[in-house]
């Protein structure tokens, strides 16, 4: 007997959208597997889709002793020397971090069966999977969209996770809750039009106050701090908007491209700002093709007048402000009553966890808790257990954060001892959220192709060896954060942390040796408002004897108050060097070996394992991208038309060609939009009518096929007639192909 | 349609046994880190063995994870029962039994190697009275009593293969009905690993992808 299908069993339960993106991606699957499809076209389309590579892919590792062939079954690739069948990781997009507890039980039962049993929170509020095989990623994709989470754009050259403030709706300071509006924008820009053409990706994030670390608006693409003002005697809301911020190997603070930019403009600004630099922006070195770099080149003032003026152009969207009048359905209603604490029985343990991983909520009565995850992982055990805790004290309000935890938002005082115990009974309940021993790191060599030092190896070693010694350690020291890249890549967020690790190396001898390179003083509050300075690379296994070195001085030299970013200003880059000096040192290999190897891993180190990064997207035209849609379409209609559903073979084929079309209308015109009317007339004023779609001998016969279907549609087809259109659409499509081809070399020679 | 036969009776997606460790032993865990990277350099499991992952700082994780192709190995550390775990999961479209067959031969070779690797300080030992197995479909095999029965003749019948007729136990592990079908099977009279590996006899098709 044949297995139930999950395509099946959620078809009612998906959004429609949400199910008809997993079957075209399926298809281009299918597509693929028969070498029918581009491969950086497809990778293209995979990380858009979030299914992002993993090391090793290239059928490649370092075993300890020599370079092994990994000799996989499938011998396809889905990407660049990316094989088939390696594991690969899922990024799954979790905007503003906040998840409700049927996506938390759907976000485990697919971690269960498809991955290694571990959800890993990112610096992006994300959740990723790992050891993912491409093949499960379909069904992966309909269970999380049955619950409303879409994996769409969480890689490639798009719009990414849009970040907020975990403790949006319910802070102290902020100035007002921006979770309607980071999730307006995450809709709002999810698959539009106008963002599937950068050149890099695209990072966005919405803080409720200035001061605080909040969404880290200064580090983003594209940030949004909330603002109240009064206008005209009225209390007006709306947003100081940063652009151009970016860590990366150059980092970049945010500049201010407006003060105050009124609630109801911040979608139409955010769109021409895609436009502006979807147009405008590096296409072809993608190490320059972030916005930080046409904000640089343009500097601050003319690229706020390109968006000006792209703001003037932009056809009316009723989408702007609609989201507007709605703003309400995020307020949190809470589970429990409020109530303090009043000398209840506190058990061991809760005293410490309550000082670090307890904040206050401006609503009297309510607590967000931190649930300290190490290395930001929590298996699907804890996250059922933990979906039994929330649903008993706080409903859906949990979120992920950039520090790689969870919070539980509304949580009533009185319940803090219990919740306590039950967090502890399923090991959740860790103290020291957001200090010393609550180390943010990327996955580095573990699963990233960039990697090129151990980060998590790291990372774990110095959480153990801290928490085994944080009672001996004063306050001021327990307070620092420490952030950990496996590259220069910044992932780990190294540049904003008191205390930040990048991996690299140094060759020593005939062998190489991983290191890091030490990062101080960078701002972690003020939105990150400042980046760390680097002092010198020191030998990986040395870093906890470094890290002993600072803290020691800092605690020795500090003035009354002073915080460590103030003291490694005043200490200065040469002072700071010579204190890391002598831990610079480089033992031979015969005195030391373990230094030849990485933390957690007895392989003699190497860095024949990286690989070709995923995270700058495949750069692939526009034009490829959409026309692939279409030719997974058709390739829906043959199955269909195979399966005897001449109907829906017929509509199948038929919208193939609308996509075909569209595609080469928005060669030149963006704006086409998704009306087949309007897509069928531009089509035939500017290709058909003009020639440039006829073919050498068939003239216009291909093109005809689309007209003639739009003229006169066909209510119910029989085999013949579907079998007609399914043939007409591929040589649709293929005329498509060849009209596009021809108009890029005729462009390339007037060039 | 009967209940019964409402769940369909192909392999499941994924299918994992565990084979437990004699708790008196103490092998410090990232101990087998080294060892599974051997067995990478070897390549001797039958599956294509890719990378390791260490997890030892979760709580009732994964603990050190051996990924493979096929299927992953693991020093698991779930429910607070530190065991070796084999999870099929890809590569192989036979009969449940053959399935489980295939799985616990690579549980049971797995735990023998552990038991003979001569680098580890303290060698674990296995206990062959009791082993765990998951059905990680929950489509197909959702954590219900009557799926439990529609399956238990052949997990029965495949055991009892192994261990002997009349000497083997079976119930269904009361867990969360978010959970895995879980199966703990119990062994009366407990032969040794190596007597068990002898009396694997892999289904053709495992035979012939090696």
């Amino acid at each position: 007997m044949k297995n139930r299908s999950w395509k099946e069993t959620l078809q009612d339960k998906m959004p429609e959208q949400y199910a008809y993106e997993i079957d075209i991606f399926e298809g281009q699957m299918e597509l693929m597997k028969q070498d029918k499809l581009d491969e950086k076209v497809f990778a293209e389309t995979r990380l858009r889709r979030g299914a992002y590579g993993q090391r090793y892919d290239n059928g490649q590792r370092y075993d300890g002793i020599q370079n092994q062939k990994l000799d996989y079954p499938q011998k396809i690739h889905k990407g660049t020397d990316t094989e088939w069948d390696a594991p690969g990781m899922q990024r799954i997009k979790i905007p503003y971090g906040g998840m409700t507890i049927e996506q938390m039980e759907a976000l485990a039962e697919v971690a269960d069966e498809y991955a290694d049993g571990v959800l890993h929170i990112t610096t992006r509020q994300d959740i990723q999977l790992h050891f993912v095989h491409i093949e499960d990623t379909p069904d992966m994709m309909r269970r999380l969209a049955a619950t409303g989470i879409t994996t769409r754009e969480a890689c490639g050259n798009s719009v990414r996770n849009i970040t907020g403030c975990p403790l949006a709706g319910v802070c102290r300071t902020e100035s007002f809750d921006v979770t309607p509006y980071s999730d307006a924008m995450t809709h709002f820009l999810l698959g539009h039009d106008d963002v599937q053409d950068f050149g890099r990706k695209f990072k966005i994030a919405f803080s409720g106050c200035e001061h605080e670390a909040c969404g880290l608006v200064r580090l983003h693409d594209l940030g949004l701090i909330a603002k109240v003002k009064e206008v005209g005697g009225e209390q007006k809301r709306g947003f100081d908007v940063y652009v151009g911020g970016g860590l990366g190997t150059i980092p970049h603070q945010a500049k201010v491209l407006y003060e105050f930019l009124p609630e109801e403009e911040i979608l139409p600004v955010s769109q021409a700002i895609s436009r502006v630099f979807a147009r405008l922006g590096e296409k072809k070195n993608r190490n320059r093709a972030r916005i930080k770099f046409l904000v640089a080149k343009l500097g601050i003032e003319e690229f706020r007048e390109l968006v000006d003026e792209e703001r003037k152009t932009l056809p009316y969207d009723e989408r702007w402000t609609a989201y507007l009048d709605d703003i309400n359905k995020f307020e949190e209603e809470p589970v429990r009553m409020p109530a303090f604490l009043n000398g209840e029985y506190r058990p061991d343990g809760f005293d410490e966890w309550f000082s670090t991983n307890i904040y206050p909520q401006r609503q009297e009565g309510y607590n967000v808790v931190t649930i300290n995850l190490p290395l930001g992982d929590i298996t699907t055990k804890q996250m059922f257990q933990l979906a039994d805790i929330a649903r008993k004290y706080v409903g859906d309000a949990v979120r992920t954060t950039v520090e790689q935890n969870l919070v539980l938002r509304w949580v009533s005082e009185v319940d803090l001892p219990d919740l306590y115990k039950e967090l502890k009974a399923v090991g959740l309940a860790d103290p020291g959220a957001g200090t010393l021993v609550d180390i943010t790191s990327c996955p580095g060599t573990d699963t990233c192709k960039l990697g090129i030092s151990s980060s998590r190896g790291l990372a774990g070693e110095l959480t153990e060896r801290l928490i085994a010694k944080k009672e001996s350690l004063p306050q001021e020291v327990r307070d620092l954060k420490i952030k950990i890249s496996g590259c220069f890549n910044s992932c780990g967020q190294h540049h904003v942390s008191d205390i930040g690790f990048y991996g690299n190396s140094r060759k020593v001898g005939n062998h190489r040796m991983p290191h890091f390179q030490v990062v101080l003083g960078g701002q972690w509050d003020n939105n990150a408002g400042s980046y760390g300075m680097a002092i010198g690379a020191v030998p990986s296994k040395a870093v906890p004897q470094v890290l002993e070195g600072i803290t020691d001085r800092y605690m020795k030299e500090r003035k009354e108050d002073e915080s460590f970013q103030e003291w490694t200003g005043r200490f200065g880059k040469r002072e700071a060097r010579e204190l890391i000096r002598p831990y610079m040192d480089t033992p031979d290999f015969q005195e030391k070996p373990d230094y030849f190897t990485d933390w957690a891993d007895p392989r003699l180190f190497t860095m024949d394992d990286m690989g070709v990064g995923e995270c700058a997207g495949e750069m692939v035209s526009l034009f490829s991208i959409e026309i692939s849609k279409a030719e997974s379409e058709v390739f829906e209609a043959q199955v269909s038309l195979e399966e005897k559903e001449y109907k829906r073979a017929y509509d199948q084929a038929y919208k193939s060609m609308i996509l075909a079309a569209r595609s080469l209308v928005r060669t030149q015109f963006l704006d086409v939009g998704d009306d087949p009317d309007t897509i069928v007339r531009e089509f035939k004023t500017r290709f058909f009518d003009t020639k440039l779609f006829f073919d050498q001998f068939a003239k216009g016969k291909f093109g005809r096929y689309l007209l003639d279907r739009y003229e006169e549609s066909v209510a119910n087809p029989d085999k013949d007639t579907a079998h007609q259109i399914v043939e007409e659409a591929q040589l649709f499509i293929e005329a498509t192909h060849s009209c596009e081809m021809n108009m890029s070399q005729a462009a390339a020679a007037e060039e | 349609m009967n209940e019964q036969h409402k769940y369909a009776m192909s392999s499941p997606k994924r299918l994992q046994v565990k084979l437990f460790f004699d708790d008196s032993v103490k092998t410090e865990i990232k101990s087998f880190i080294p060892v599974f990277h051997k067995w990478i350099q070897k390549q001797e499991t039958g599956d294509l063995l890719i990378d390791v992952h260490n997890y030892s700082h979760m709580h009732h994780g994964p603990g050190i994870l051996l990924v493979a192709h096929e299927g992953d190995f693991a020093i698991d550390l779930a429910d607070g029962r530190i065991g070796l775990i084999y999870r099929r999961k890809r590569e192989f479209s036979g009969a449940i039994r053959d399935q489980l067959t295939l799985a616990l031969q690579r549980a049971v070779s797995g735990a023998l190697r552990l038991e003979d690797d001569k680098s580890l300080e303290e060698n674990p030992v296995f206990l062959t009275n009791e082993v765990e197995i998951r059905l990680l479909d929950r489509l197909n095999y959702p954590n219900k009593t009557e799926v439990y029965e529609s399956v238990e003749q052949d997990l029965r019948e495949t055991v009892e293969e192994l261990f002997g007729s009349g000497t083997v136990s079976l119930e269904q592990v009361e867990n969360d009905p978010r959970d895995p079908l879980t199966v703990r099977v119990q062994i009366r009279k407990a032969p040794t690993l190596k007597e068990l590996e002898g009396r694997i006899q892999l289904p053709e098709e495992a035979v012939a992808k090696g």
